[in-house]
């Protein structure tokens, strides 16, 4: 087995004496996909940001290709941050509403490769616009003229603008209609076949993690209570509440009362 | 198994449209809709962002903002109560014509407690004393069993889970029995154990009474779950409204065939593409010409593309507008 990509020891986070995140470790190796599912508190965005050191964490260690995230020093952090991209949940919200879809794609380049050509910045980001489906007329539109789903996926177009190698997506596609959550998810399994990107995929959506992932963990009050291989999670639950969250995906088609079991 | 008694229905809009007036012309929110609600119903109603749904009950709420111009009828009880002064229309809004929002944060006022915002309900509406107003508020949470109901009485809604916060609403809809509950999108902003939660609370409380609920959702799943009827809207109209059963077996419109295989179905085994309906409804100000799902849909004709397809009865329960129908 090849070195993990990600390796994450023992991290918690406290809110001012809050355990948002108890003691949390785990894998990802490259091109890969995990799952992660939890309810709304269990800590799966605590999790993401505290990956990318958006928030401090209280303890542990972020082993990225060997080097810890949390003690490195700012130009080291700065080097792998490239590497490590987040999606949203809100994808309005995430796009800077002064910002065409062009300016947005190209500001990553402008932060990480400053010294691009503008030709080659612009050849890029059309590139990147038409790996997720937009014409070229898309380029100028800014996000109020876009729905919820082009904006998620410019949301997307930006992270992969400097060829991460671990995309982190946060809720992507709660926010959004059913009807077009697929092709969200589509396209992201897309990018990670192409590309070779690993994910952390965080939802509260059970059908969509199962859709993407390899392996997947279930989060509750802050720990990590079961990790399988995706199917073997789905099939063959094992903790009382990864049972529970299944149970409450309603039935459509038998109409079963969806009697909750969770709590 | 729905009552569906001669009677008048509880709700009945007719022809109802939602314009907005733009720059150049007018935006058709709501495009002509028909529809009823018998009195114990649950009618469901499905449709993507934009399709109107939310438009179509503000508008029979009278919440709309001044801007709309609302045309067609709506009758709450044999009342038509579209174009009603606030005055007139707060007589029944709030009691007997109650609604449930999708954020339960932004439909409780952050600085009163639970128990004064349930209270003042019955204050307002049936001139209760503040003392026994406080009693019901604390039997009303109790129906939406929320635990230790005394203790929350005297909590304010940032100190409520999004689940409580919810449970709370749905108990301020129900304090003056009302005939109608529209619940726009109830579960949306919940995760998916207490998405399951809230549908169990809402089939719950309404087999003790006799109130119908509008359930409005984007995701099939969810009111399929809940409602005896559905009636799935497309860019300002409605497509197809169908017994539940009947629909999710043989759903006849190709949109509503289309949006029951996005539905989450955790028993249908893993596939390699998630199915998902490729490109966008027509947006509001566009003008109608021929079927506004023609050209998403895999069905479509050149005859789709000028000539509107009228909702045409199928049998006694079921309406469908297409052309080229499934069955």
């Amino acid at each position: 087995m090849s070195e993990p990509l990600l390796d994450v020891r023992g991290l918690g986070v406290d809110y001012r004496g809050f355990r948002a995140l108890g003691d949390v470790s785990f894998e990802i190796r490259a091109g890969e996909t995990l799952g992660l599912v939890g309810e709304s508190g269990s800590g799966k965005s605590t999790l993401a940001r505290a990956l990318l050191r958006l928030i401090p964490a209280s303890r542990g260690q972020i082993l990225w290709r060997g080097s810890d995230l949390l003690r490195c020093d700012s130009a080291t952090l700065r080097r792998h941050r490239r590497d490590l991209q987040i999606v949203f949940q809100d994808p309005v919200a995430s796009l800077n509403p002064r910002m065409t879809v062009a300016q947005a794609l190209a500001e990553p380049l402008r932060v990480f490769e400053p010294n691009l050509r503008e030709v080659e910045r612009r050849a890029r980001t059309a590139r990147m616009l038409e790996r997720v489906g937009f014409a070229a007329s898309m380029l100028d539109r800014y996000p109020h003229e876009l729905s919820g789903g082009q904006c998620q996926r410019v949301g997307i177009a930006r992270a992969m603008m400097l060829d991460p190698k671990l995309l982190i997506c946060d809720e992507p596609v709660s926010s959004l209609d059913v009807s077009i959550q697929g092709q969200i998810v589509n396209l992201l399994v897309d990018l990670q076949r192409e590309l070779g990107t690993a994910m952390l995929f965080i939802s509260h959506n059970l059908a969509v993690v199962r859709h993407l992932s390899h392996r997947v963990a279930v989060i509750h009050e802050g720990n990590l209570i079961e990790s399988a291989d995706c199917d073997a999670l789905f099939s063959t639950p094992v903790h009382p509440h990864t049972r529970a969250l299944l149970a409450a995906v309603p039935d459509p088609i038998g109409r079963r009362p969806t009697k909750s079991a969770a709590t | 198994m729905t009552v569906r008694p001669a009677a008048r229905p509880t709700l009945k809009t007719q022809e109802v449209r939602v314009d907005y007036p733009i720059p150049g012309g007018t935006a058709a929110a709501v495009r002509g809709v028909s529809l009823s609600v018998s009195a114990q119903e649950c009618l469901g109603v499905v449709g993507e962002s934009g399709s109107g749904k939310t438009q179509l009950f503000l508008a029979v709420m009278g919440l709309l903002s001044s801007g709309a111009q609302i045309t067609g009828s709506a009758q709450f009880e044999g009342e038509e109560i579209l174009g009603l002064a606030p005055q007139e229309l707060n007589r029944i809004r709030g009691s007997k014509l109650t609604m449930v929002f999708q954020d339960p944060m932004m439909s409780l006022t952050p600085h009163l407690k639970i128990g004064v915002q349930l209270a003042e309900v019955l204050v307002h509406h049936r001139g209760a004393s503040w003392r026994d107003a406080e009693r019901t508020a604390l039997q009303a949470l109790d129906r939406v069993r929320i635990p230790d109901p005394r203790r929350r009485l005297q909590q304010y809604p940032h100190e409520l889970s999004g689940g409580m916060r919810q449970r709370v609403m749905i108990g301020m809809s129900l304090l003056c029995e009302p005939s109608l509950v529209i619940a726009d999108e109830p579960t949306s902003a919940l995760d998916v154990t207490v998405q399951a939660q809230i549908l169990d609370l809402l089939r719950d409380v309404r087999a003790g009474t006799g109130f119908s609920i509008v359930l409005i959702s984007h995701d099939l799943g969810v009111v399929a779950s809940l409602a005896d009827r559905v009636a799935v809207m497309y860019a300002g109209r409605i497509v197809e409204s169908a017994p539940t059963a009947e629909l999710m077996r043989d759903a006849r419109h190709p949109y509503s065939a289309l949006l029951m295989q996005c539905v989450s179905d955790l028993r249908r085994p893993r596939t390699d593409r998630m199915p998902f309906l490729a490109g966008q409804a027509p947006g509001a100000a566009e003008p109608e010409r021929g079927c506004a799902f023609a050209p998403r849909c895999p069905r479509s004709t050149e005859r789709c593309t000028h000539e509107r397809p009228a909702l045409e009865d199928v049998n006694a329960t079921s309406q469908v507008a297409c052309h080229y129908p499934l069955r």
